[in-house]
């Protein structure tokens, strides 16, 4: 746990050096910022809204936004990947309410280099299980999901992403968790 | 961290796996960055439509130029006709050899329409301002300086009114002082004591013997010490009725064929 508070604090520190530059309009600070962090609010967006080119979207528009707001950038603070979680689950949310999905394309699969075509095969049946019961959680709970599992966020971080208690966090991330087991897991193996 | 999850859950989870970014993002990212300018929020795009209207088509702006010079050519004609431009001008105008013989046919007087100079209308010279004279003060308004006037409700004016009443001393002030309120105050008394006896509607509890029901402080004492008596009276007559109804209704005094 030390470790890793010392690490985080590292790429504090170093987020700082960069937005300083970033803020200076230094490009090639930016494209390292993006090479470090634009991942995650892909991943966010890919897992909350289930589409490859709103995912990509949402990422660029994120750190955009960054680009944009970097003059006020305050040092010290919980970071840049922290900045880009919480504006990310925002933009997918906002996209979630208003339902404006722009791109009907389908889900793309992922590239596997597994041998196996059953495996193959078997792996998409799941993911795309996934997908579908992550697409019936209302979005709170599919942000709370997104969050704590796979971004690895505590409560307390994510409660502070979605603005919320701590107590209605939990809450409301054991509804999702609930949810998602009676759809996953109860309903596959009957 | 996050609670312990249900590993089967987990195990369902972990198949949702994420695609990378592709390898040209951060290039477009940082392109993209660099060609918005300084503090836009709009992505770059194109150039918004001018605001400003087309001008108007070529034979549009003749033909309006052409229609506005045949209005104010009419205008002048008639004016001319009419004699507003003076009196050679109009000559010239029905002189005309078409336009002419068309305004004689329009306007066939018009060229006696100024032929006698109007005579200079002068107002006769306004009378000075009569002076104001003061008026006499009327009794009323010179008496009432000992009633000064309040700002009152109704009600509260009618509570006041019953105050001076009540008090003799008051009352023949306030009557000096008021006496056309006063005359009008016993007039409206009157008529509704008049009103209220022609109607007869309006009966005393005590039955028609006791007469139209009116307010005792508008009759006179005599009257008033009468209607008492005949108050008492009849008050009396019933009370001995009401006791001899309840002998009536005695066990004792029921017929047998009443009696259980």
């Amino acid at each position: 746990m030390a470790t890793r508070q010392i690490q985080s604090a590292q790429y504090a520190s170093d987020d700082d050096a960069l937005m300083h530059r970033v803020a200076a309009r230094d490009g090639e600070a930016f494209r390292e910022l993006a090479s470090l962090h634009a991942a995650r609010p892909h991943r966010i967006a890919w897992r909350m809204l289930g589409d490859a080119a709103e995912a990509e979207d949402v990422a660029q528009e994120a750190m955009l936004r960054l680009w944009r707001d970097a003059g006020t950038w305050r040092p010290g603070g919980p970071g840049v990947a922290a900045w880009l979680t919480r504006v990310a689950t925002n933009l997918c949310l906002d996209r979630l309410r208003r339902g404006r999905r722009m791109s009907g394309e389908e889900v793309p699969e992922r590239a596997d280099d597994a041998p196996l075509a059953d495996a193959v095969i078997e792996q998409g049946q799941d993911r795309s299980a996934v997908i579908a019961a992550l697409d019936c959680l209302p979005e709170r709970q599919r942000a709370a999901v997104v969050l704590t599992y796979y971004e690895e966020l505590s409560n307390a971080q994510a409660a502070l992403v979605l603005e919320m208690n701590i107590k209605a966090f939990e809450s409301l991330l054991l509804r999702a968790r609930r949810a998602l087991k009676d759809m996953l897991v109860e309903n596959s193996h009957g | 961290m996050a609670d312990a999850i249900d590993p089967a859950l987990a195990r369902k989870l972990d198949a949702f796996t994420v695609p990378a970014l592709p390898a040209d993002f951060a290039d477009r990212l940082v392109s993209a960055a660099l060609a918005a300018p300084a503090g836009s929020d709009i992505p770059p795009g194109a150039p918004l439509p001018g605001l400003r209207r087309q001008p108007p088509r070529r034979w549009l702006r003749g033909g309006l130029t052409g229609l506005g010079v045949i209005a104010v050519g009419m205008i002048s004609i008639s004016a001319a006709a009419m004699g507003f431009l003076g009196e050679p001008i109009r000559h010239a105008v029905s002189s005309a050899p078409v336009i002419g013989a068309v305004v004689e046919r329009v306007i066939p007087k018009a060229r006696h329409l100024h032929k006698k100079p109007l005579e200079a209308h002068v107002a006769p010279p306004m009378p000075s301002k009569p002076e104001v004279q003061a008026l006499a003060q009327p009794a009323e308004e010179a008496q009432s300086a000992q009633w000064p006037r309040q700002r009152l409700t109704p009600l509260e004016r009618r509570a006041r009114l019953r105050e001076i009443m009540a008090d003799p001393a008051k009352r023949s002030a306030w009557i000096e002082a008021h006496p056309i309120r006063a005359q009008r105050l016993l007039r409206r008394a009157e008529l509704r004591r008049q009103r209220i006896e022609a109607d007869g509607i309006v009966q005393s509890r005590l039955g028609p013997e006791m007469g139209p029901r009116v307010p005792l402080r508008i009759l006179p004492p005599a009257e008033r010490r009468a209607r008492l008596e005949r108050f008492r009276e009849l008050r009396r007559q019933r009370l001995d009725m009401c006791m001899q109804r309840q002998q009536n209704f005695e066990p004792g005094s029921l017929p047998p064929e009443a009696q259980p």
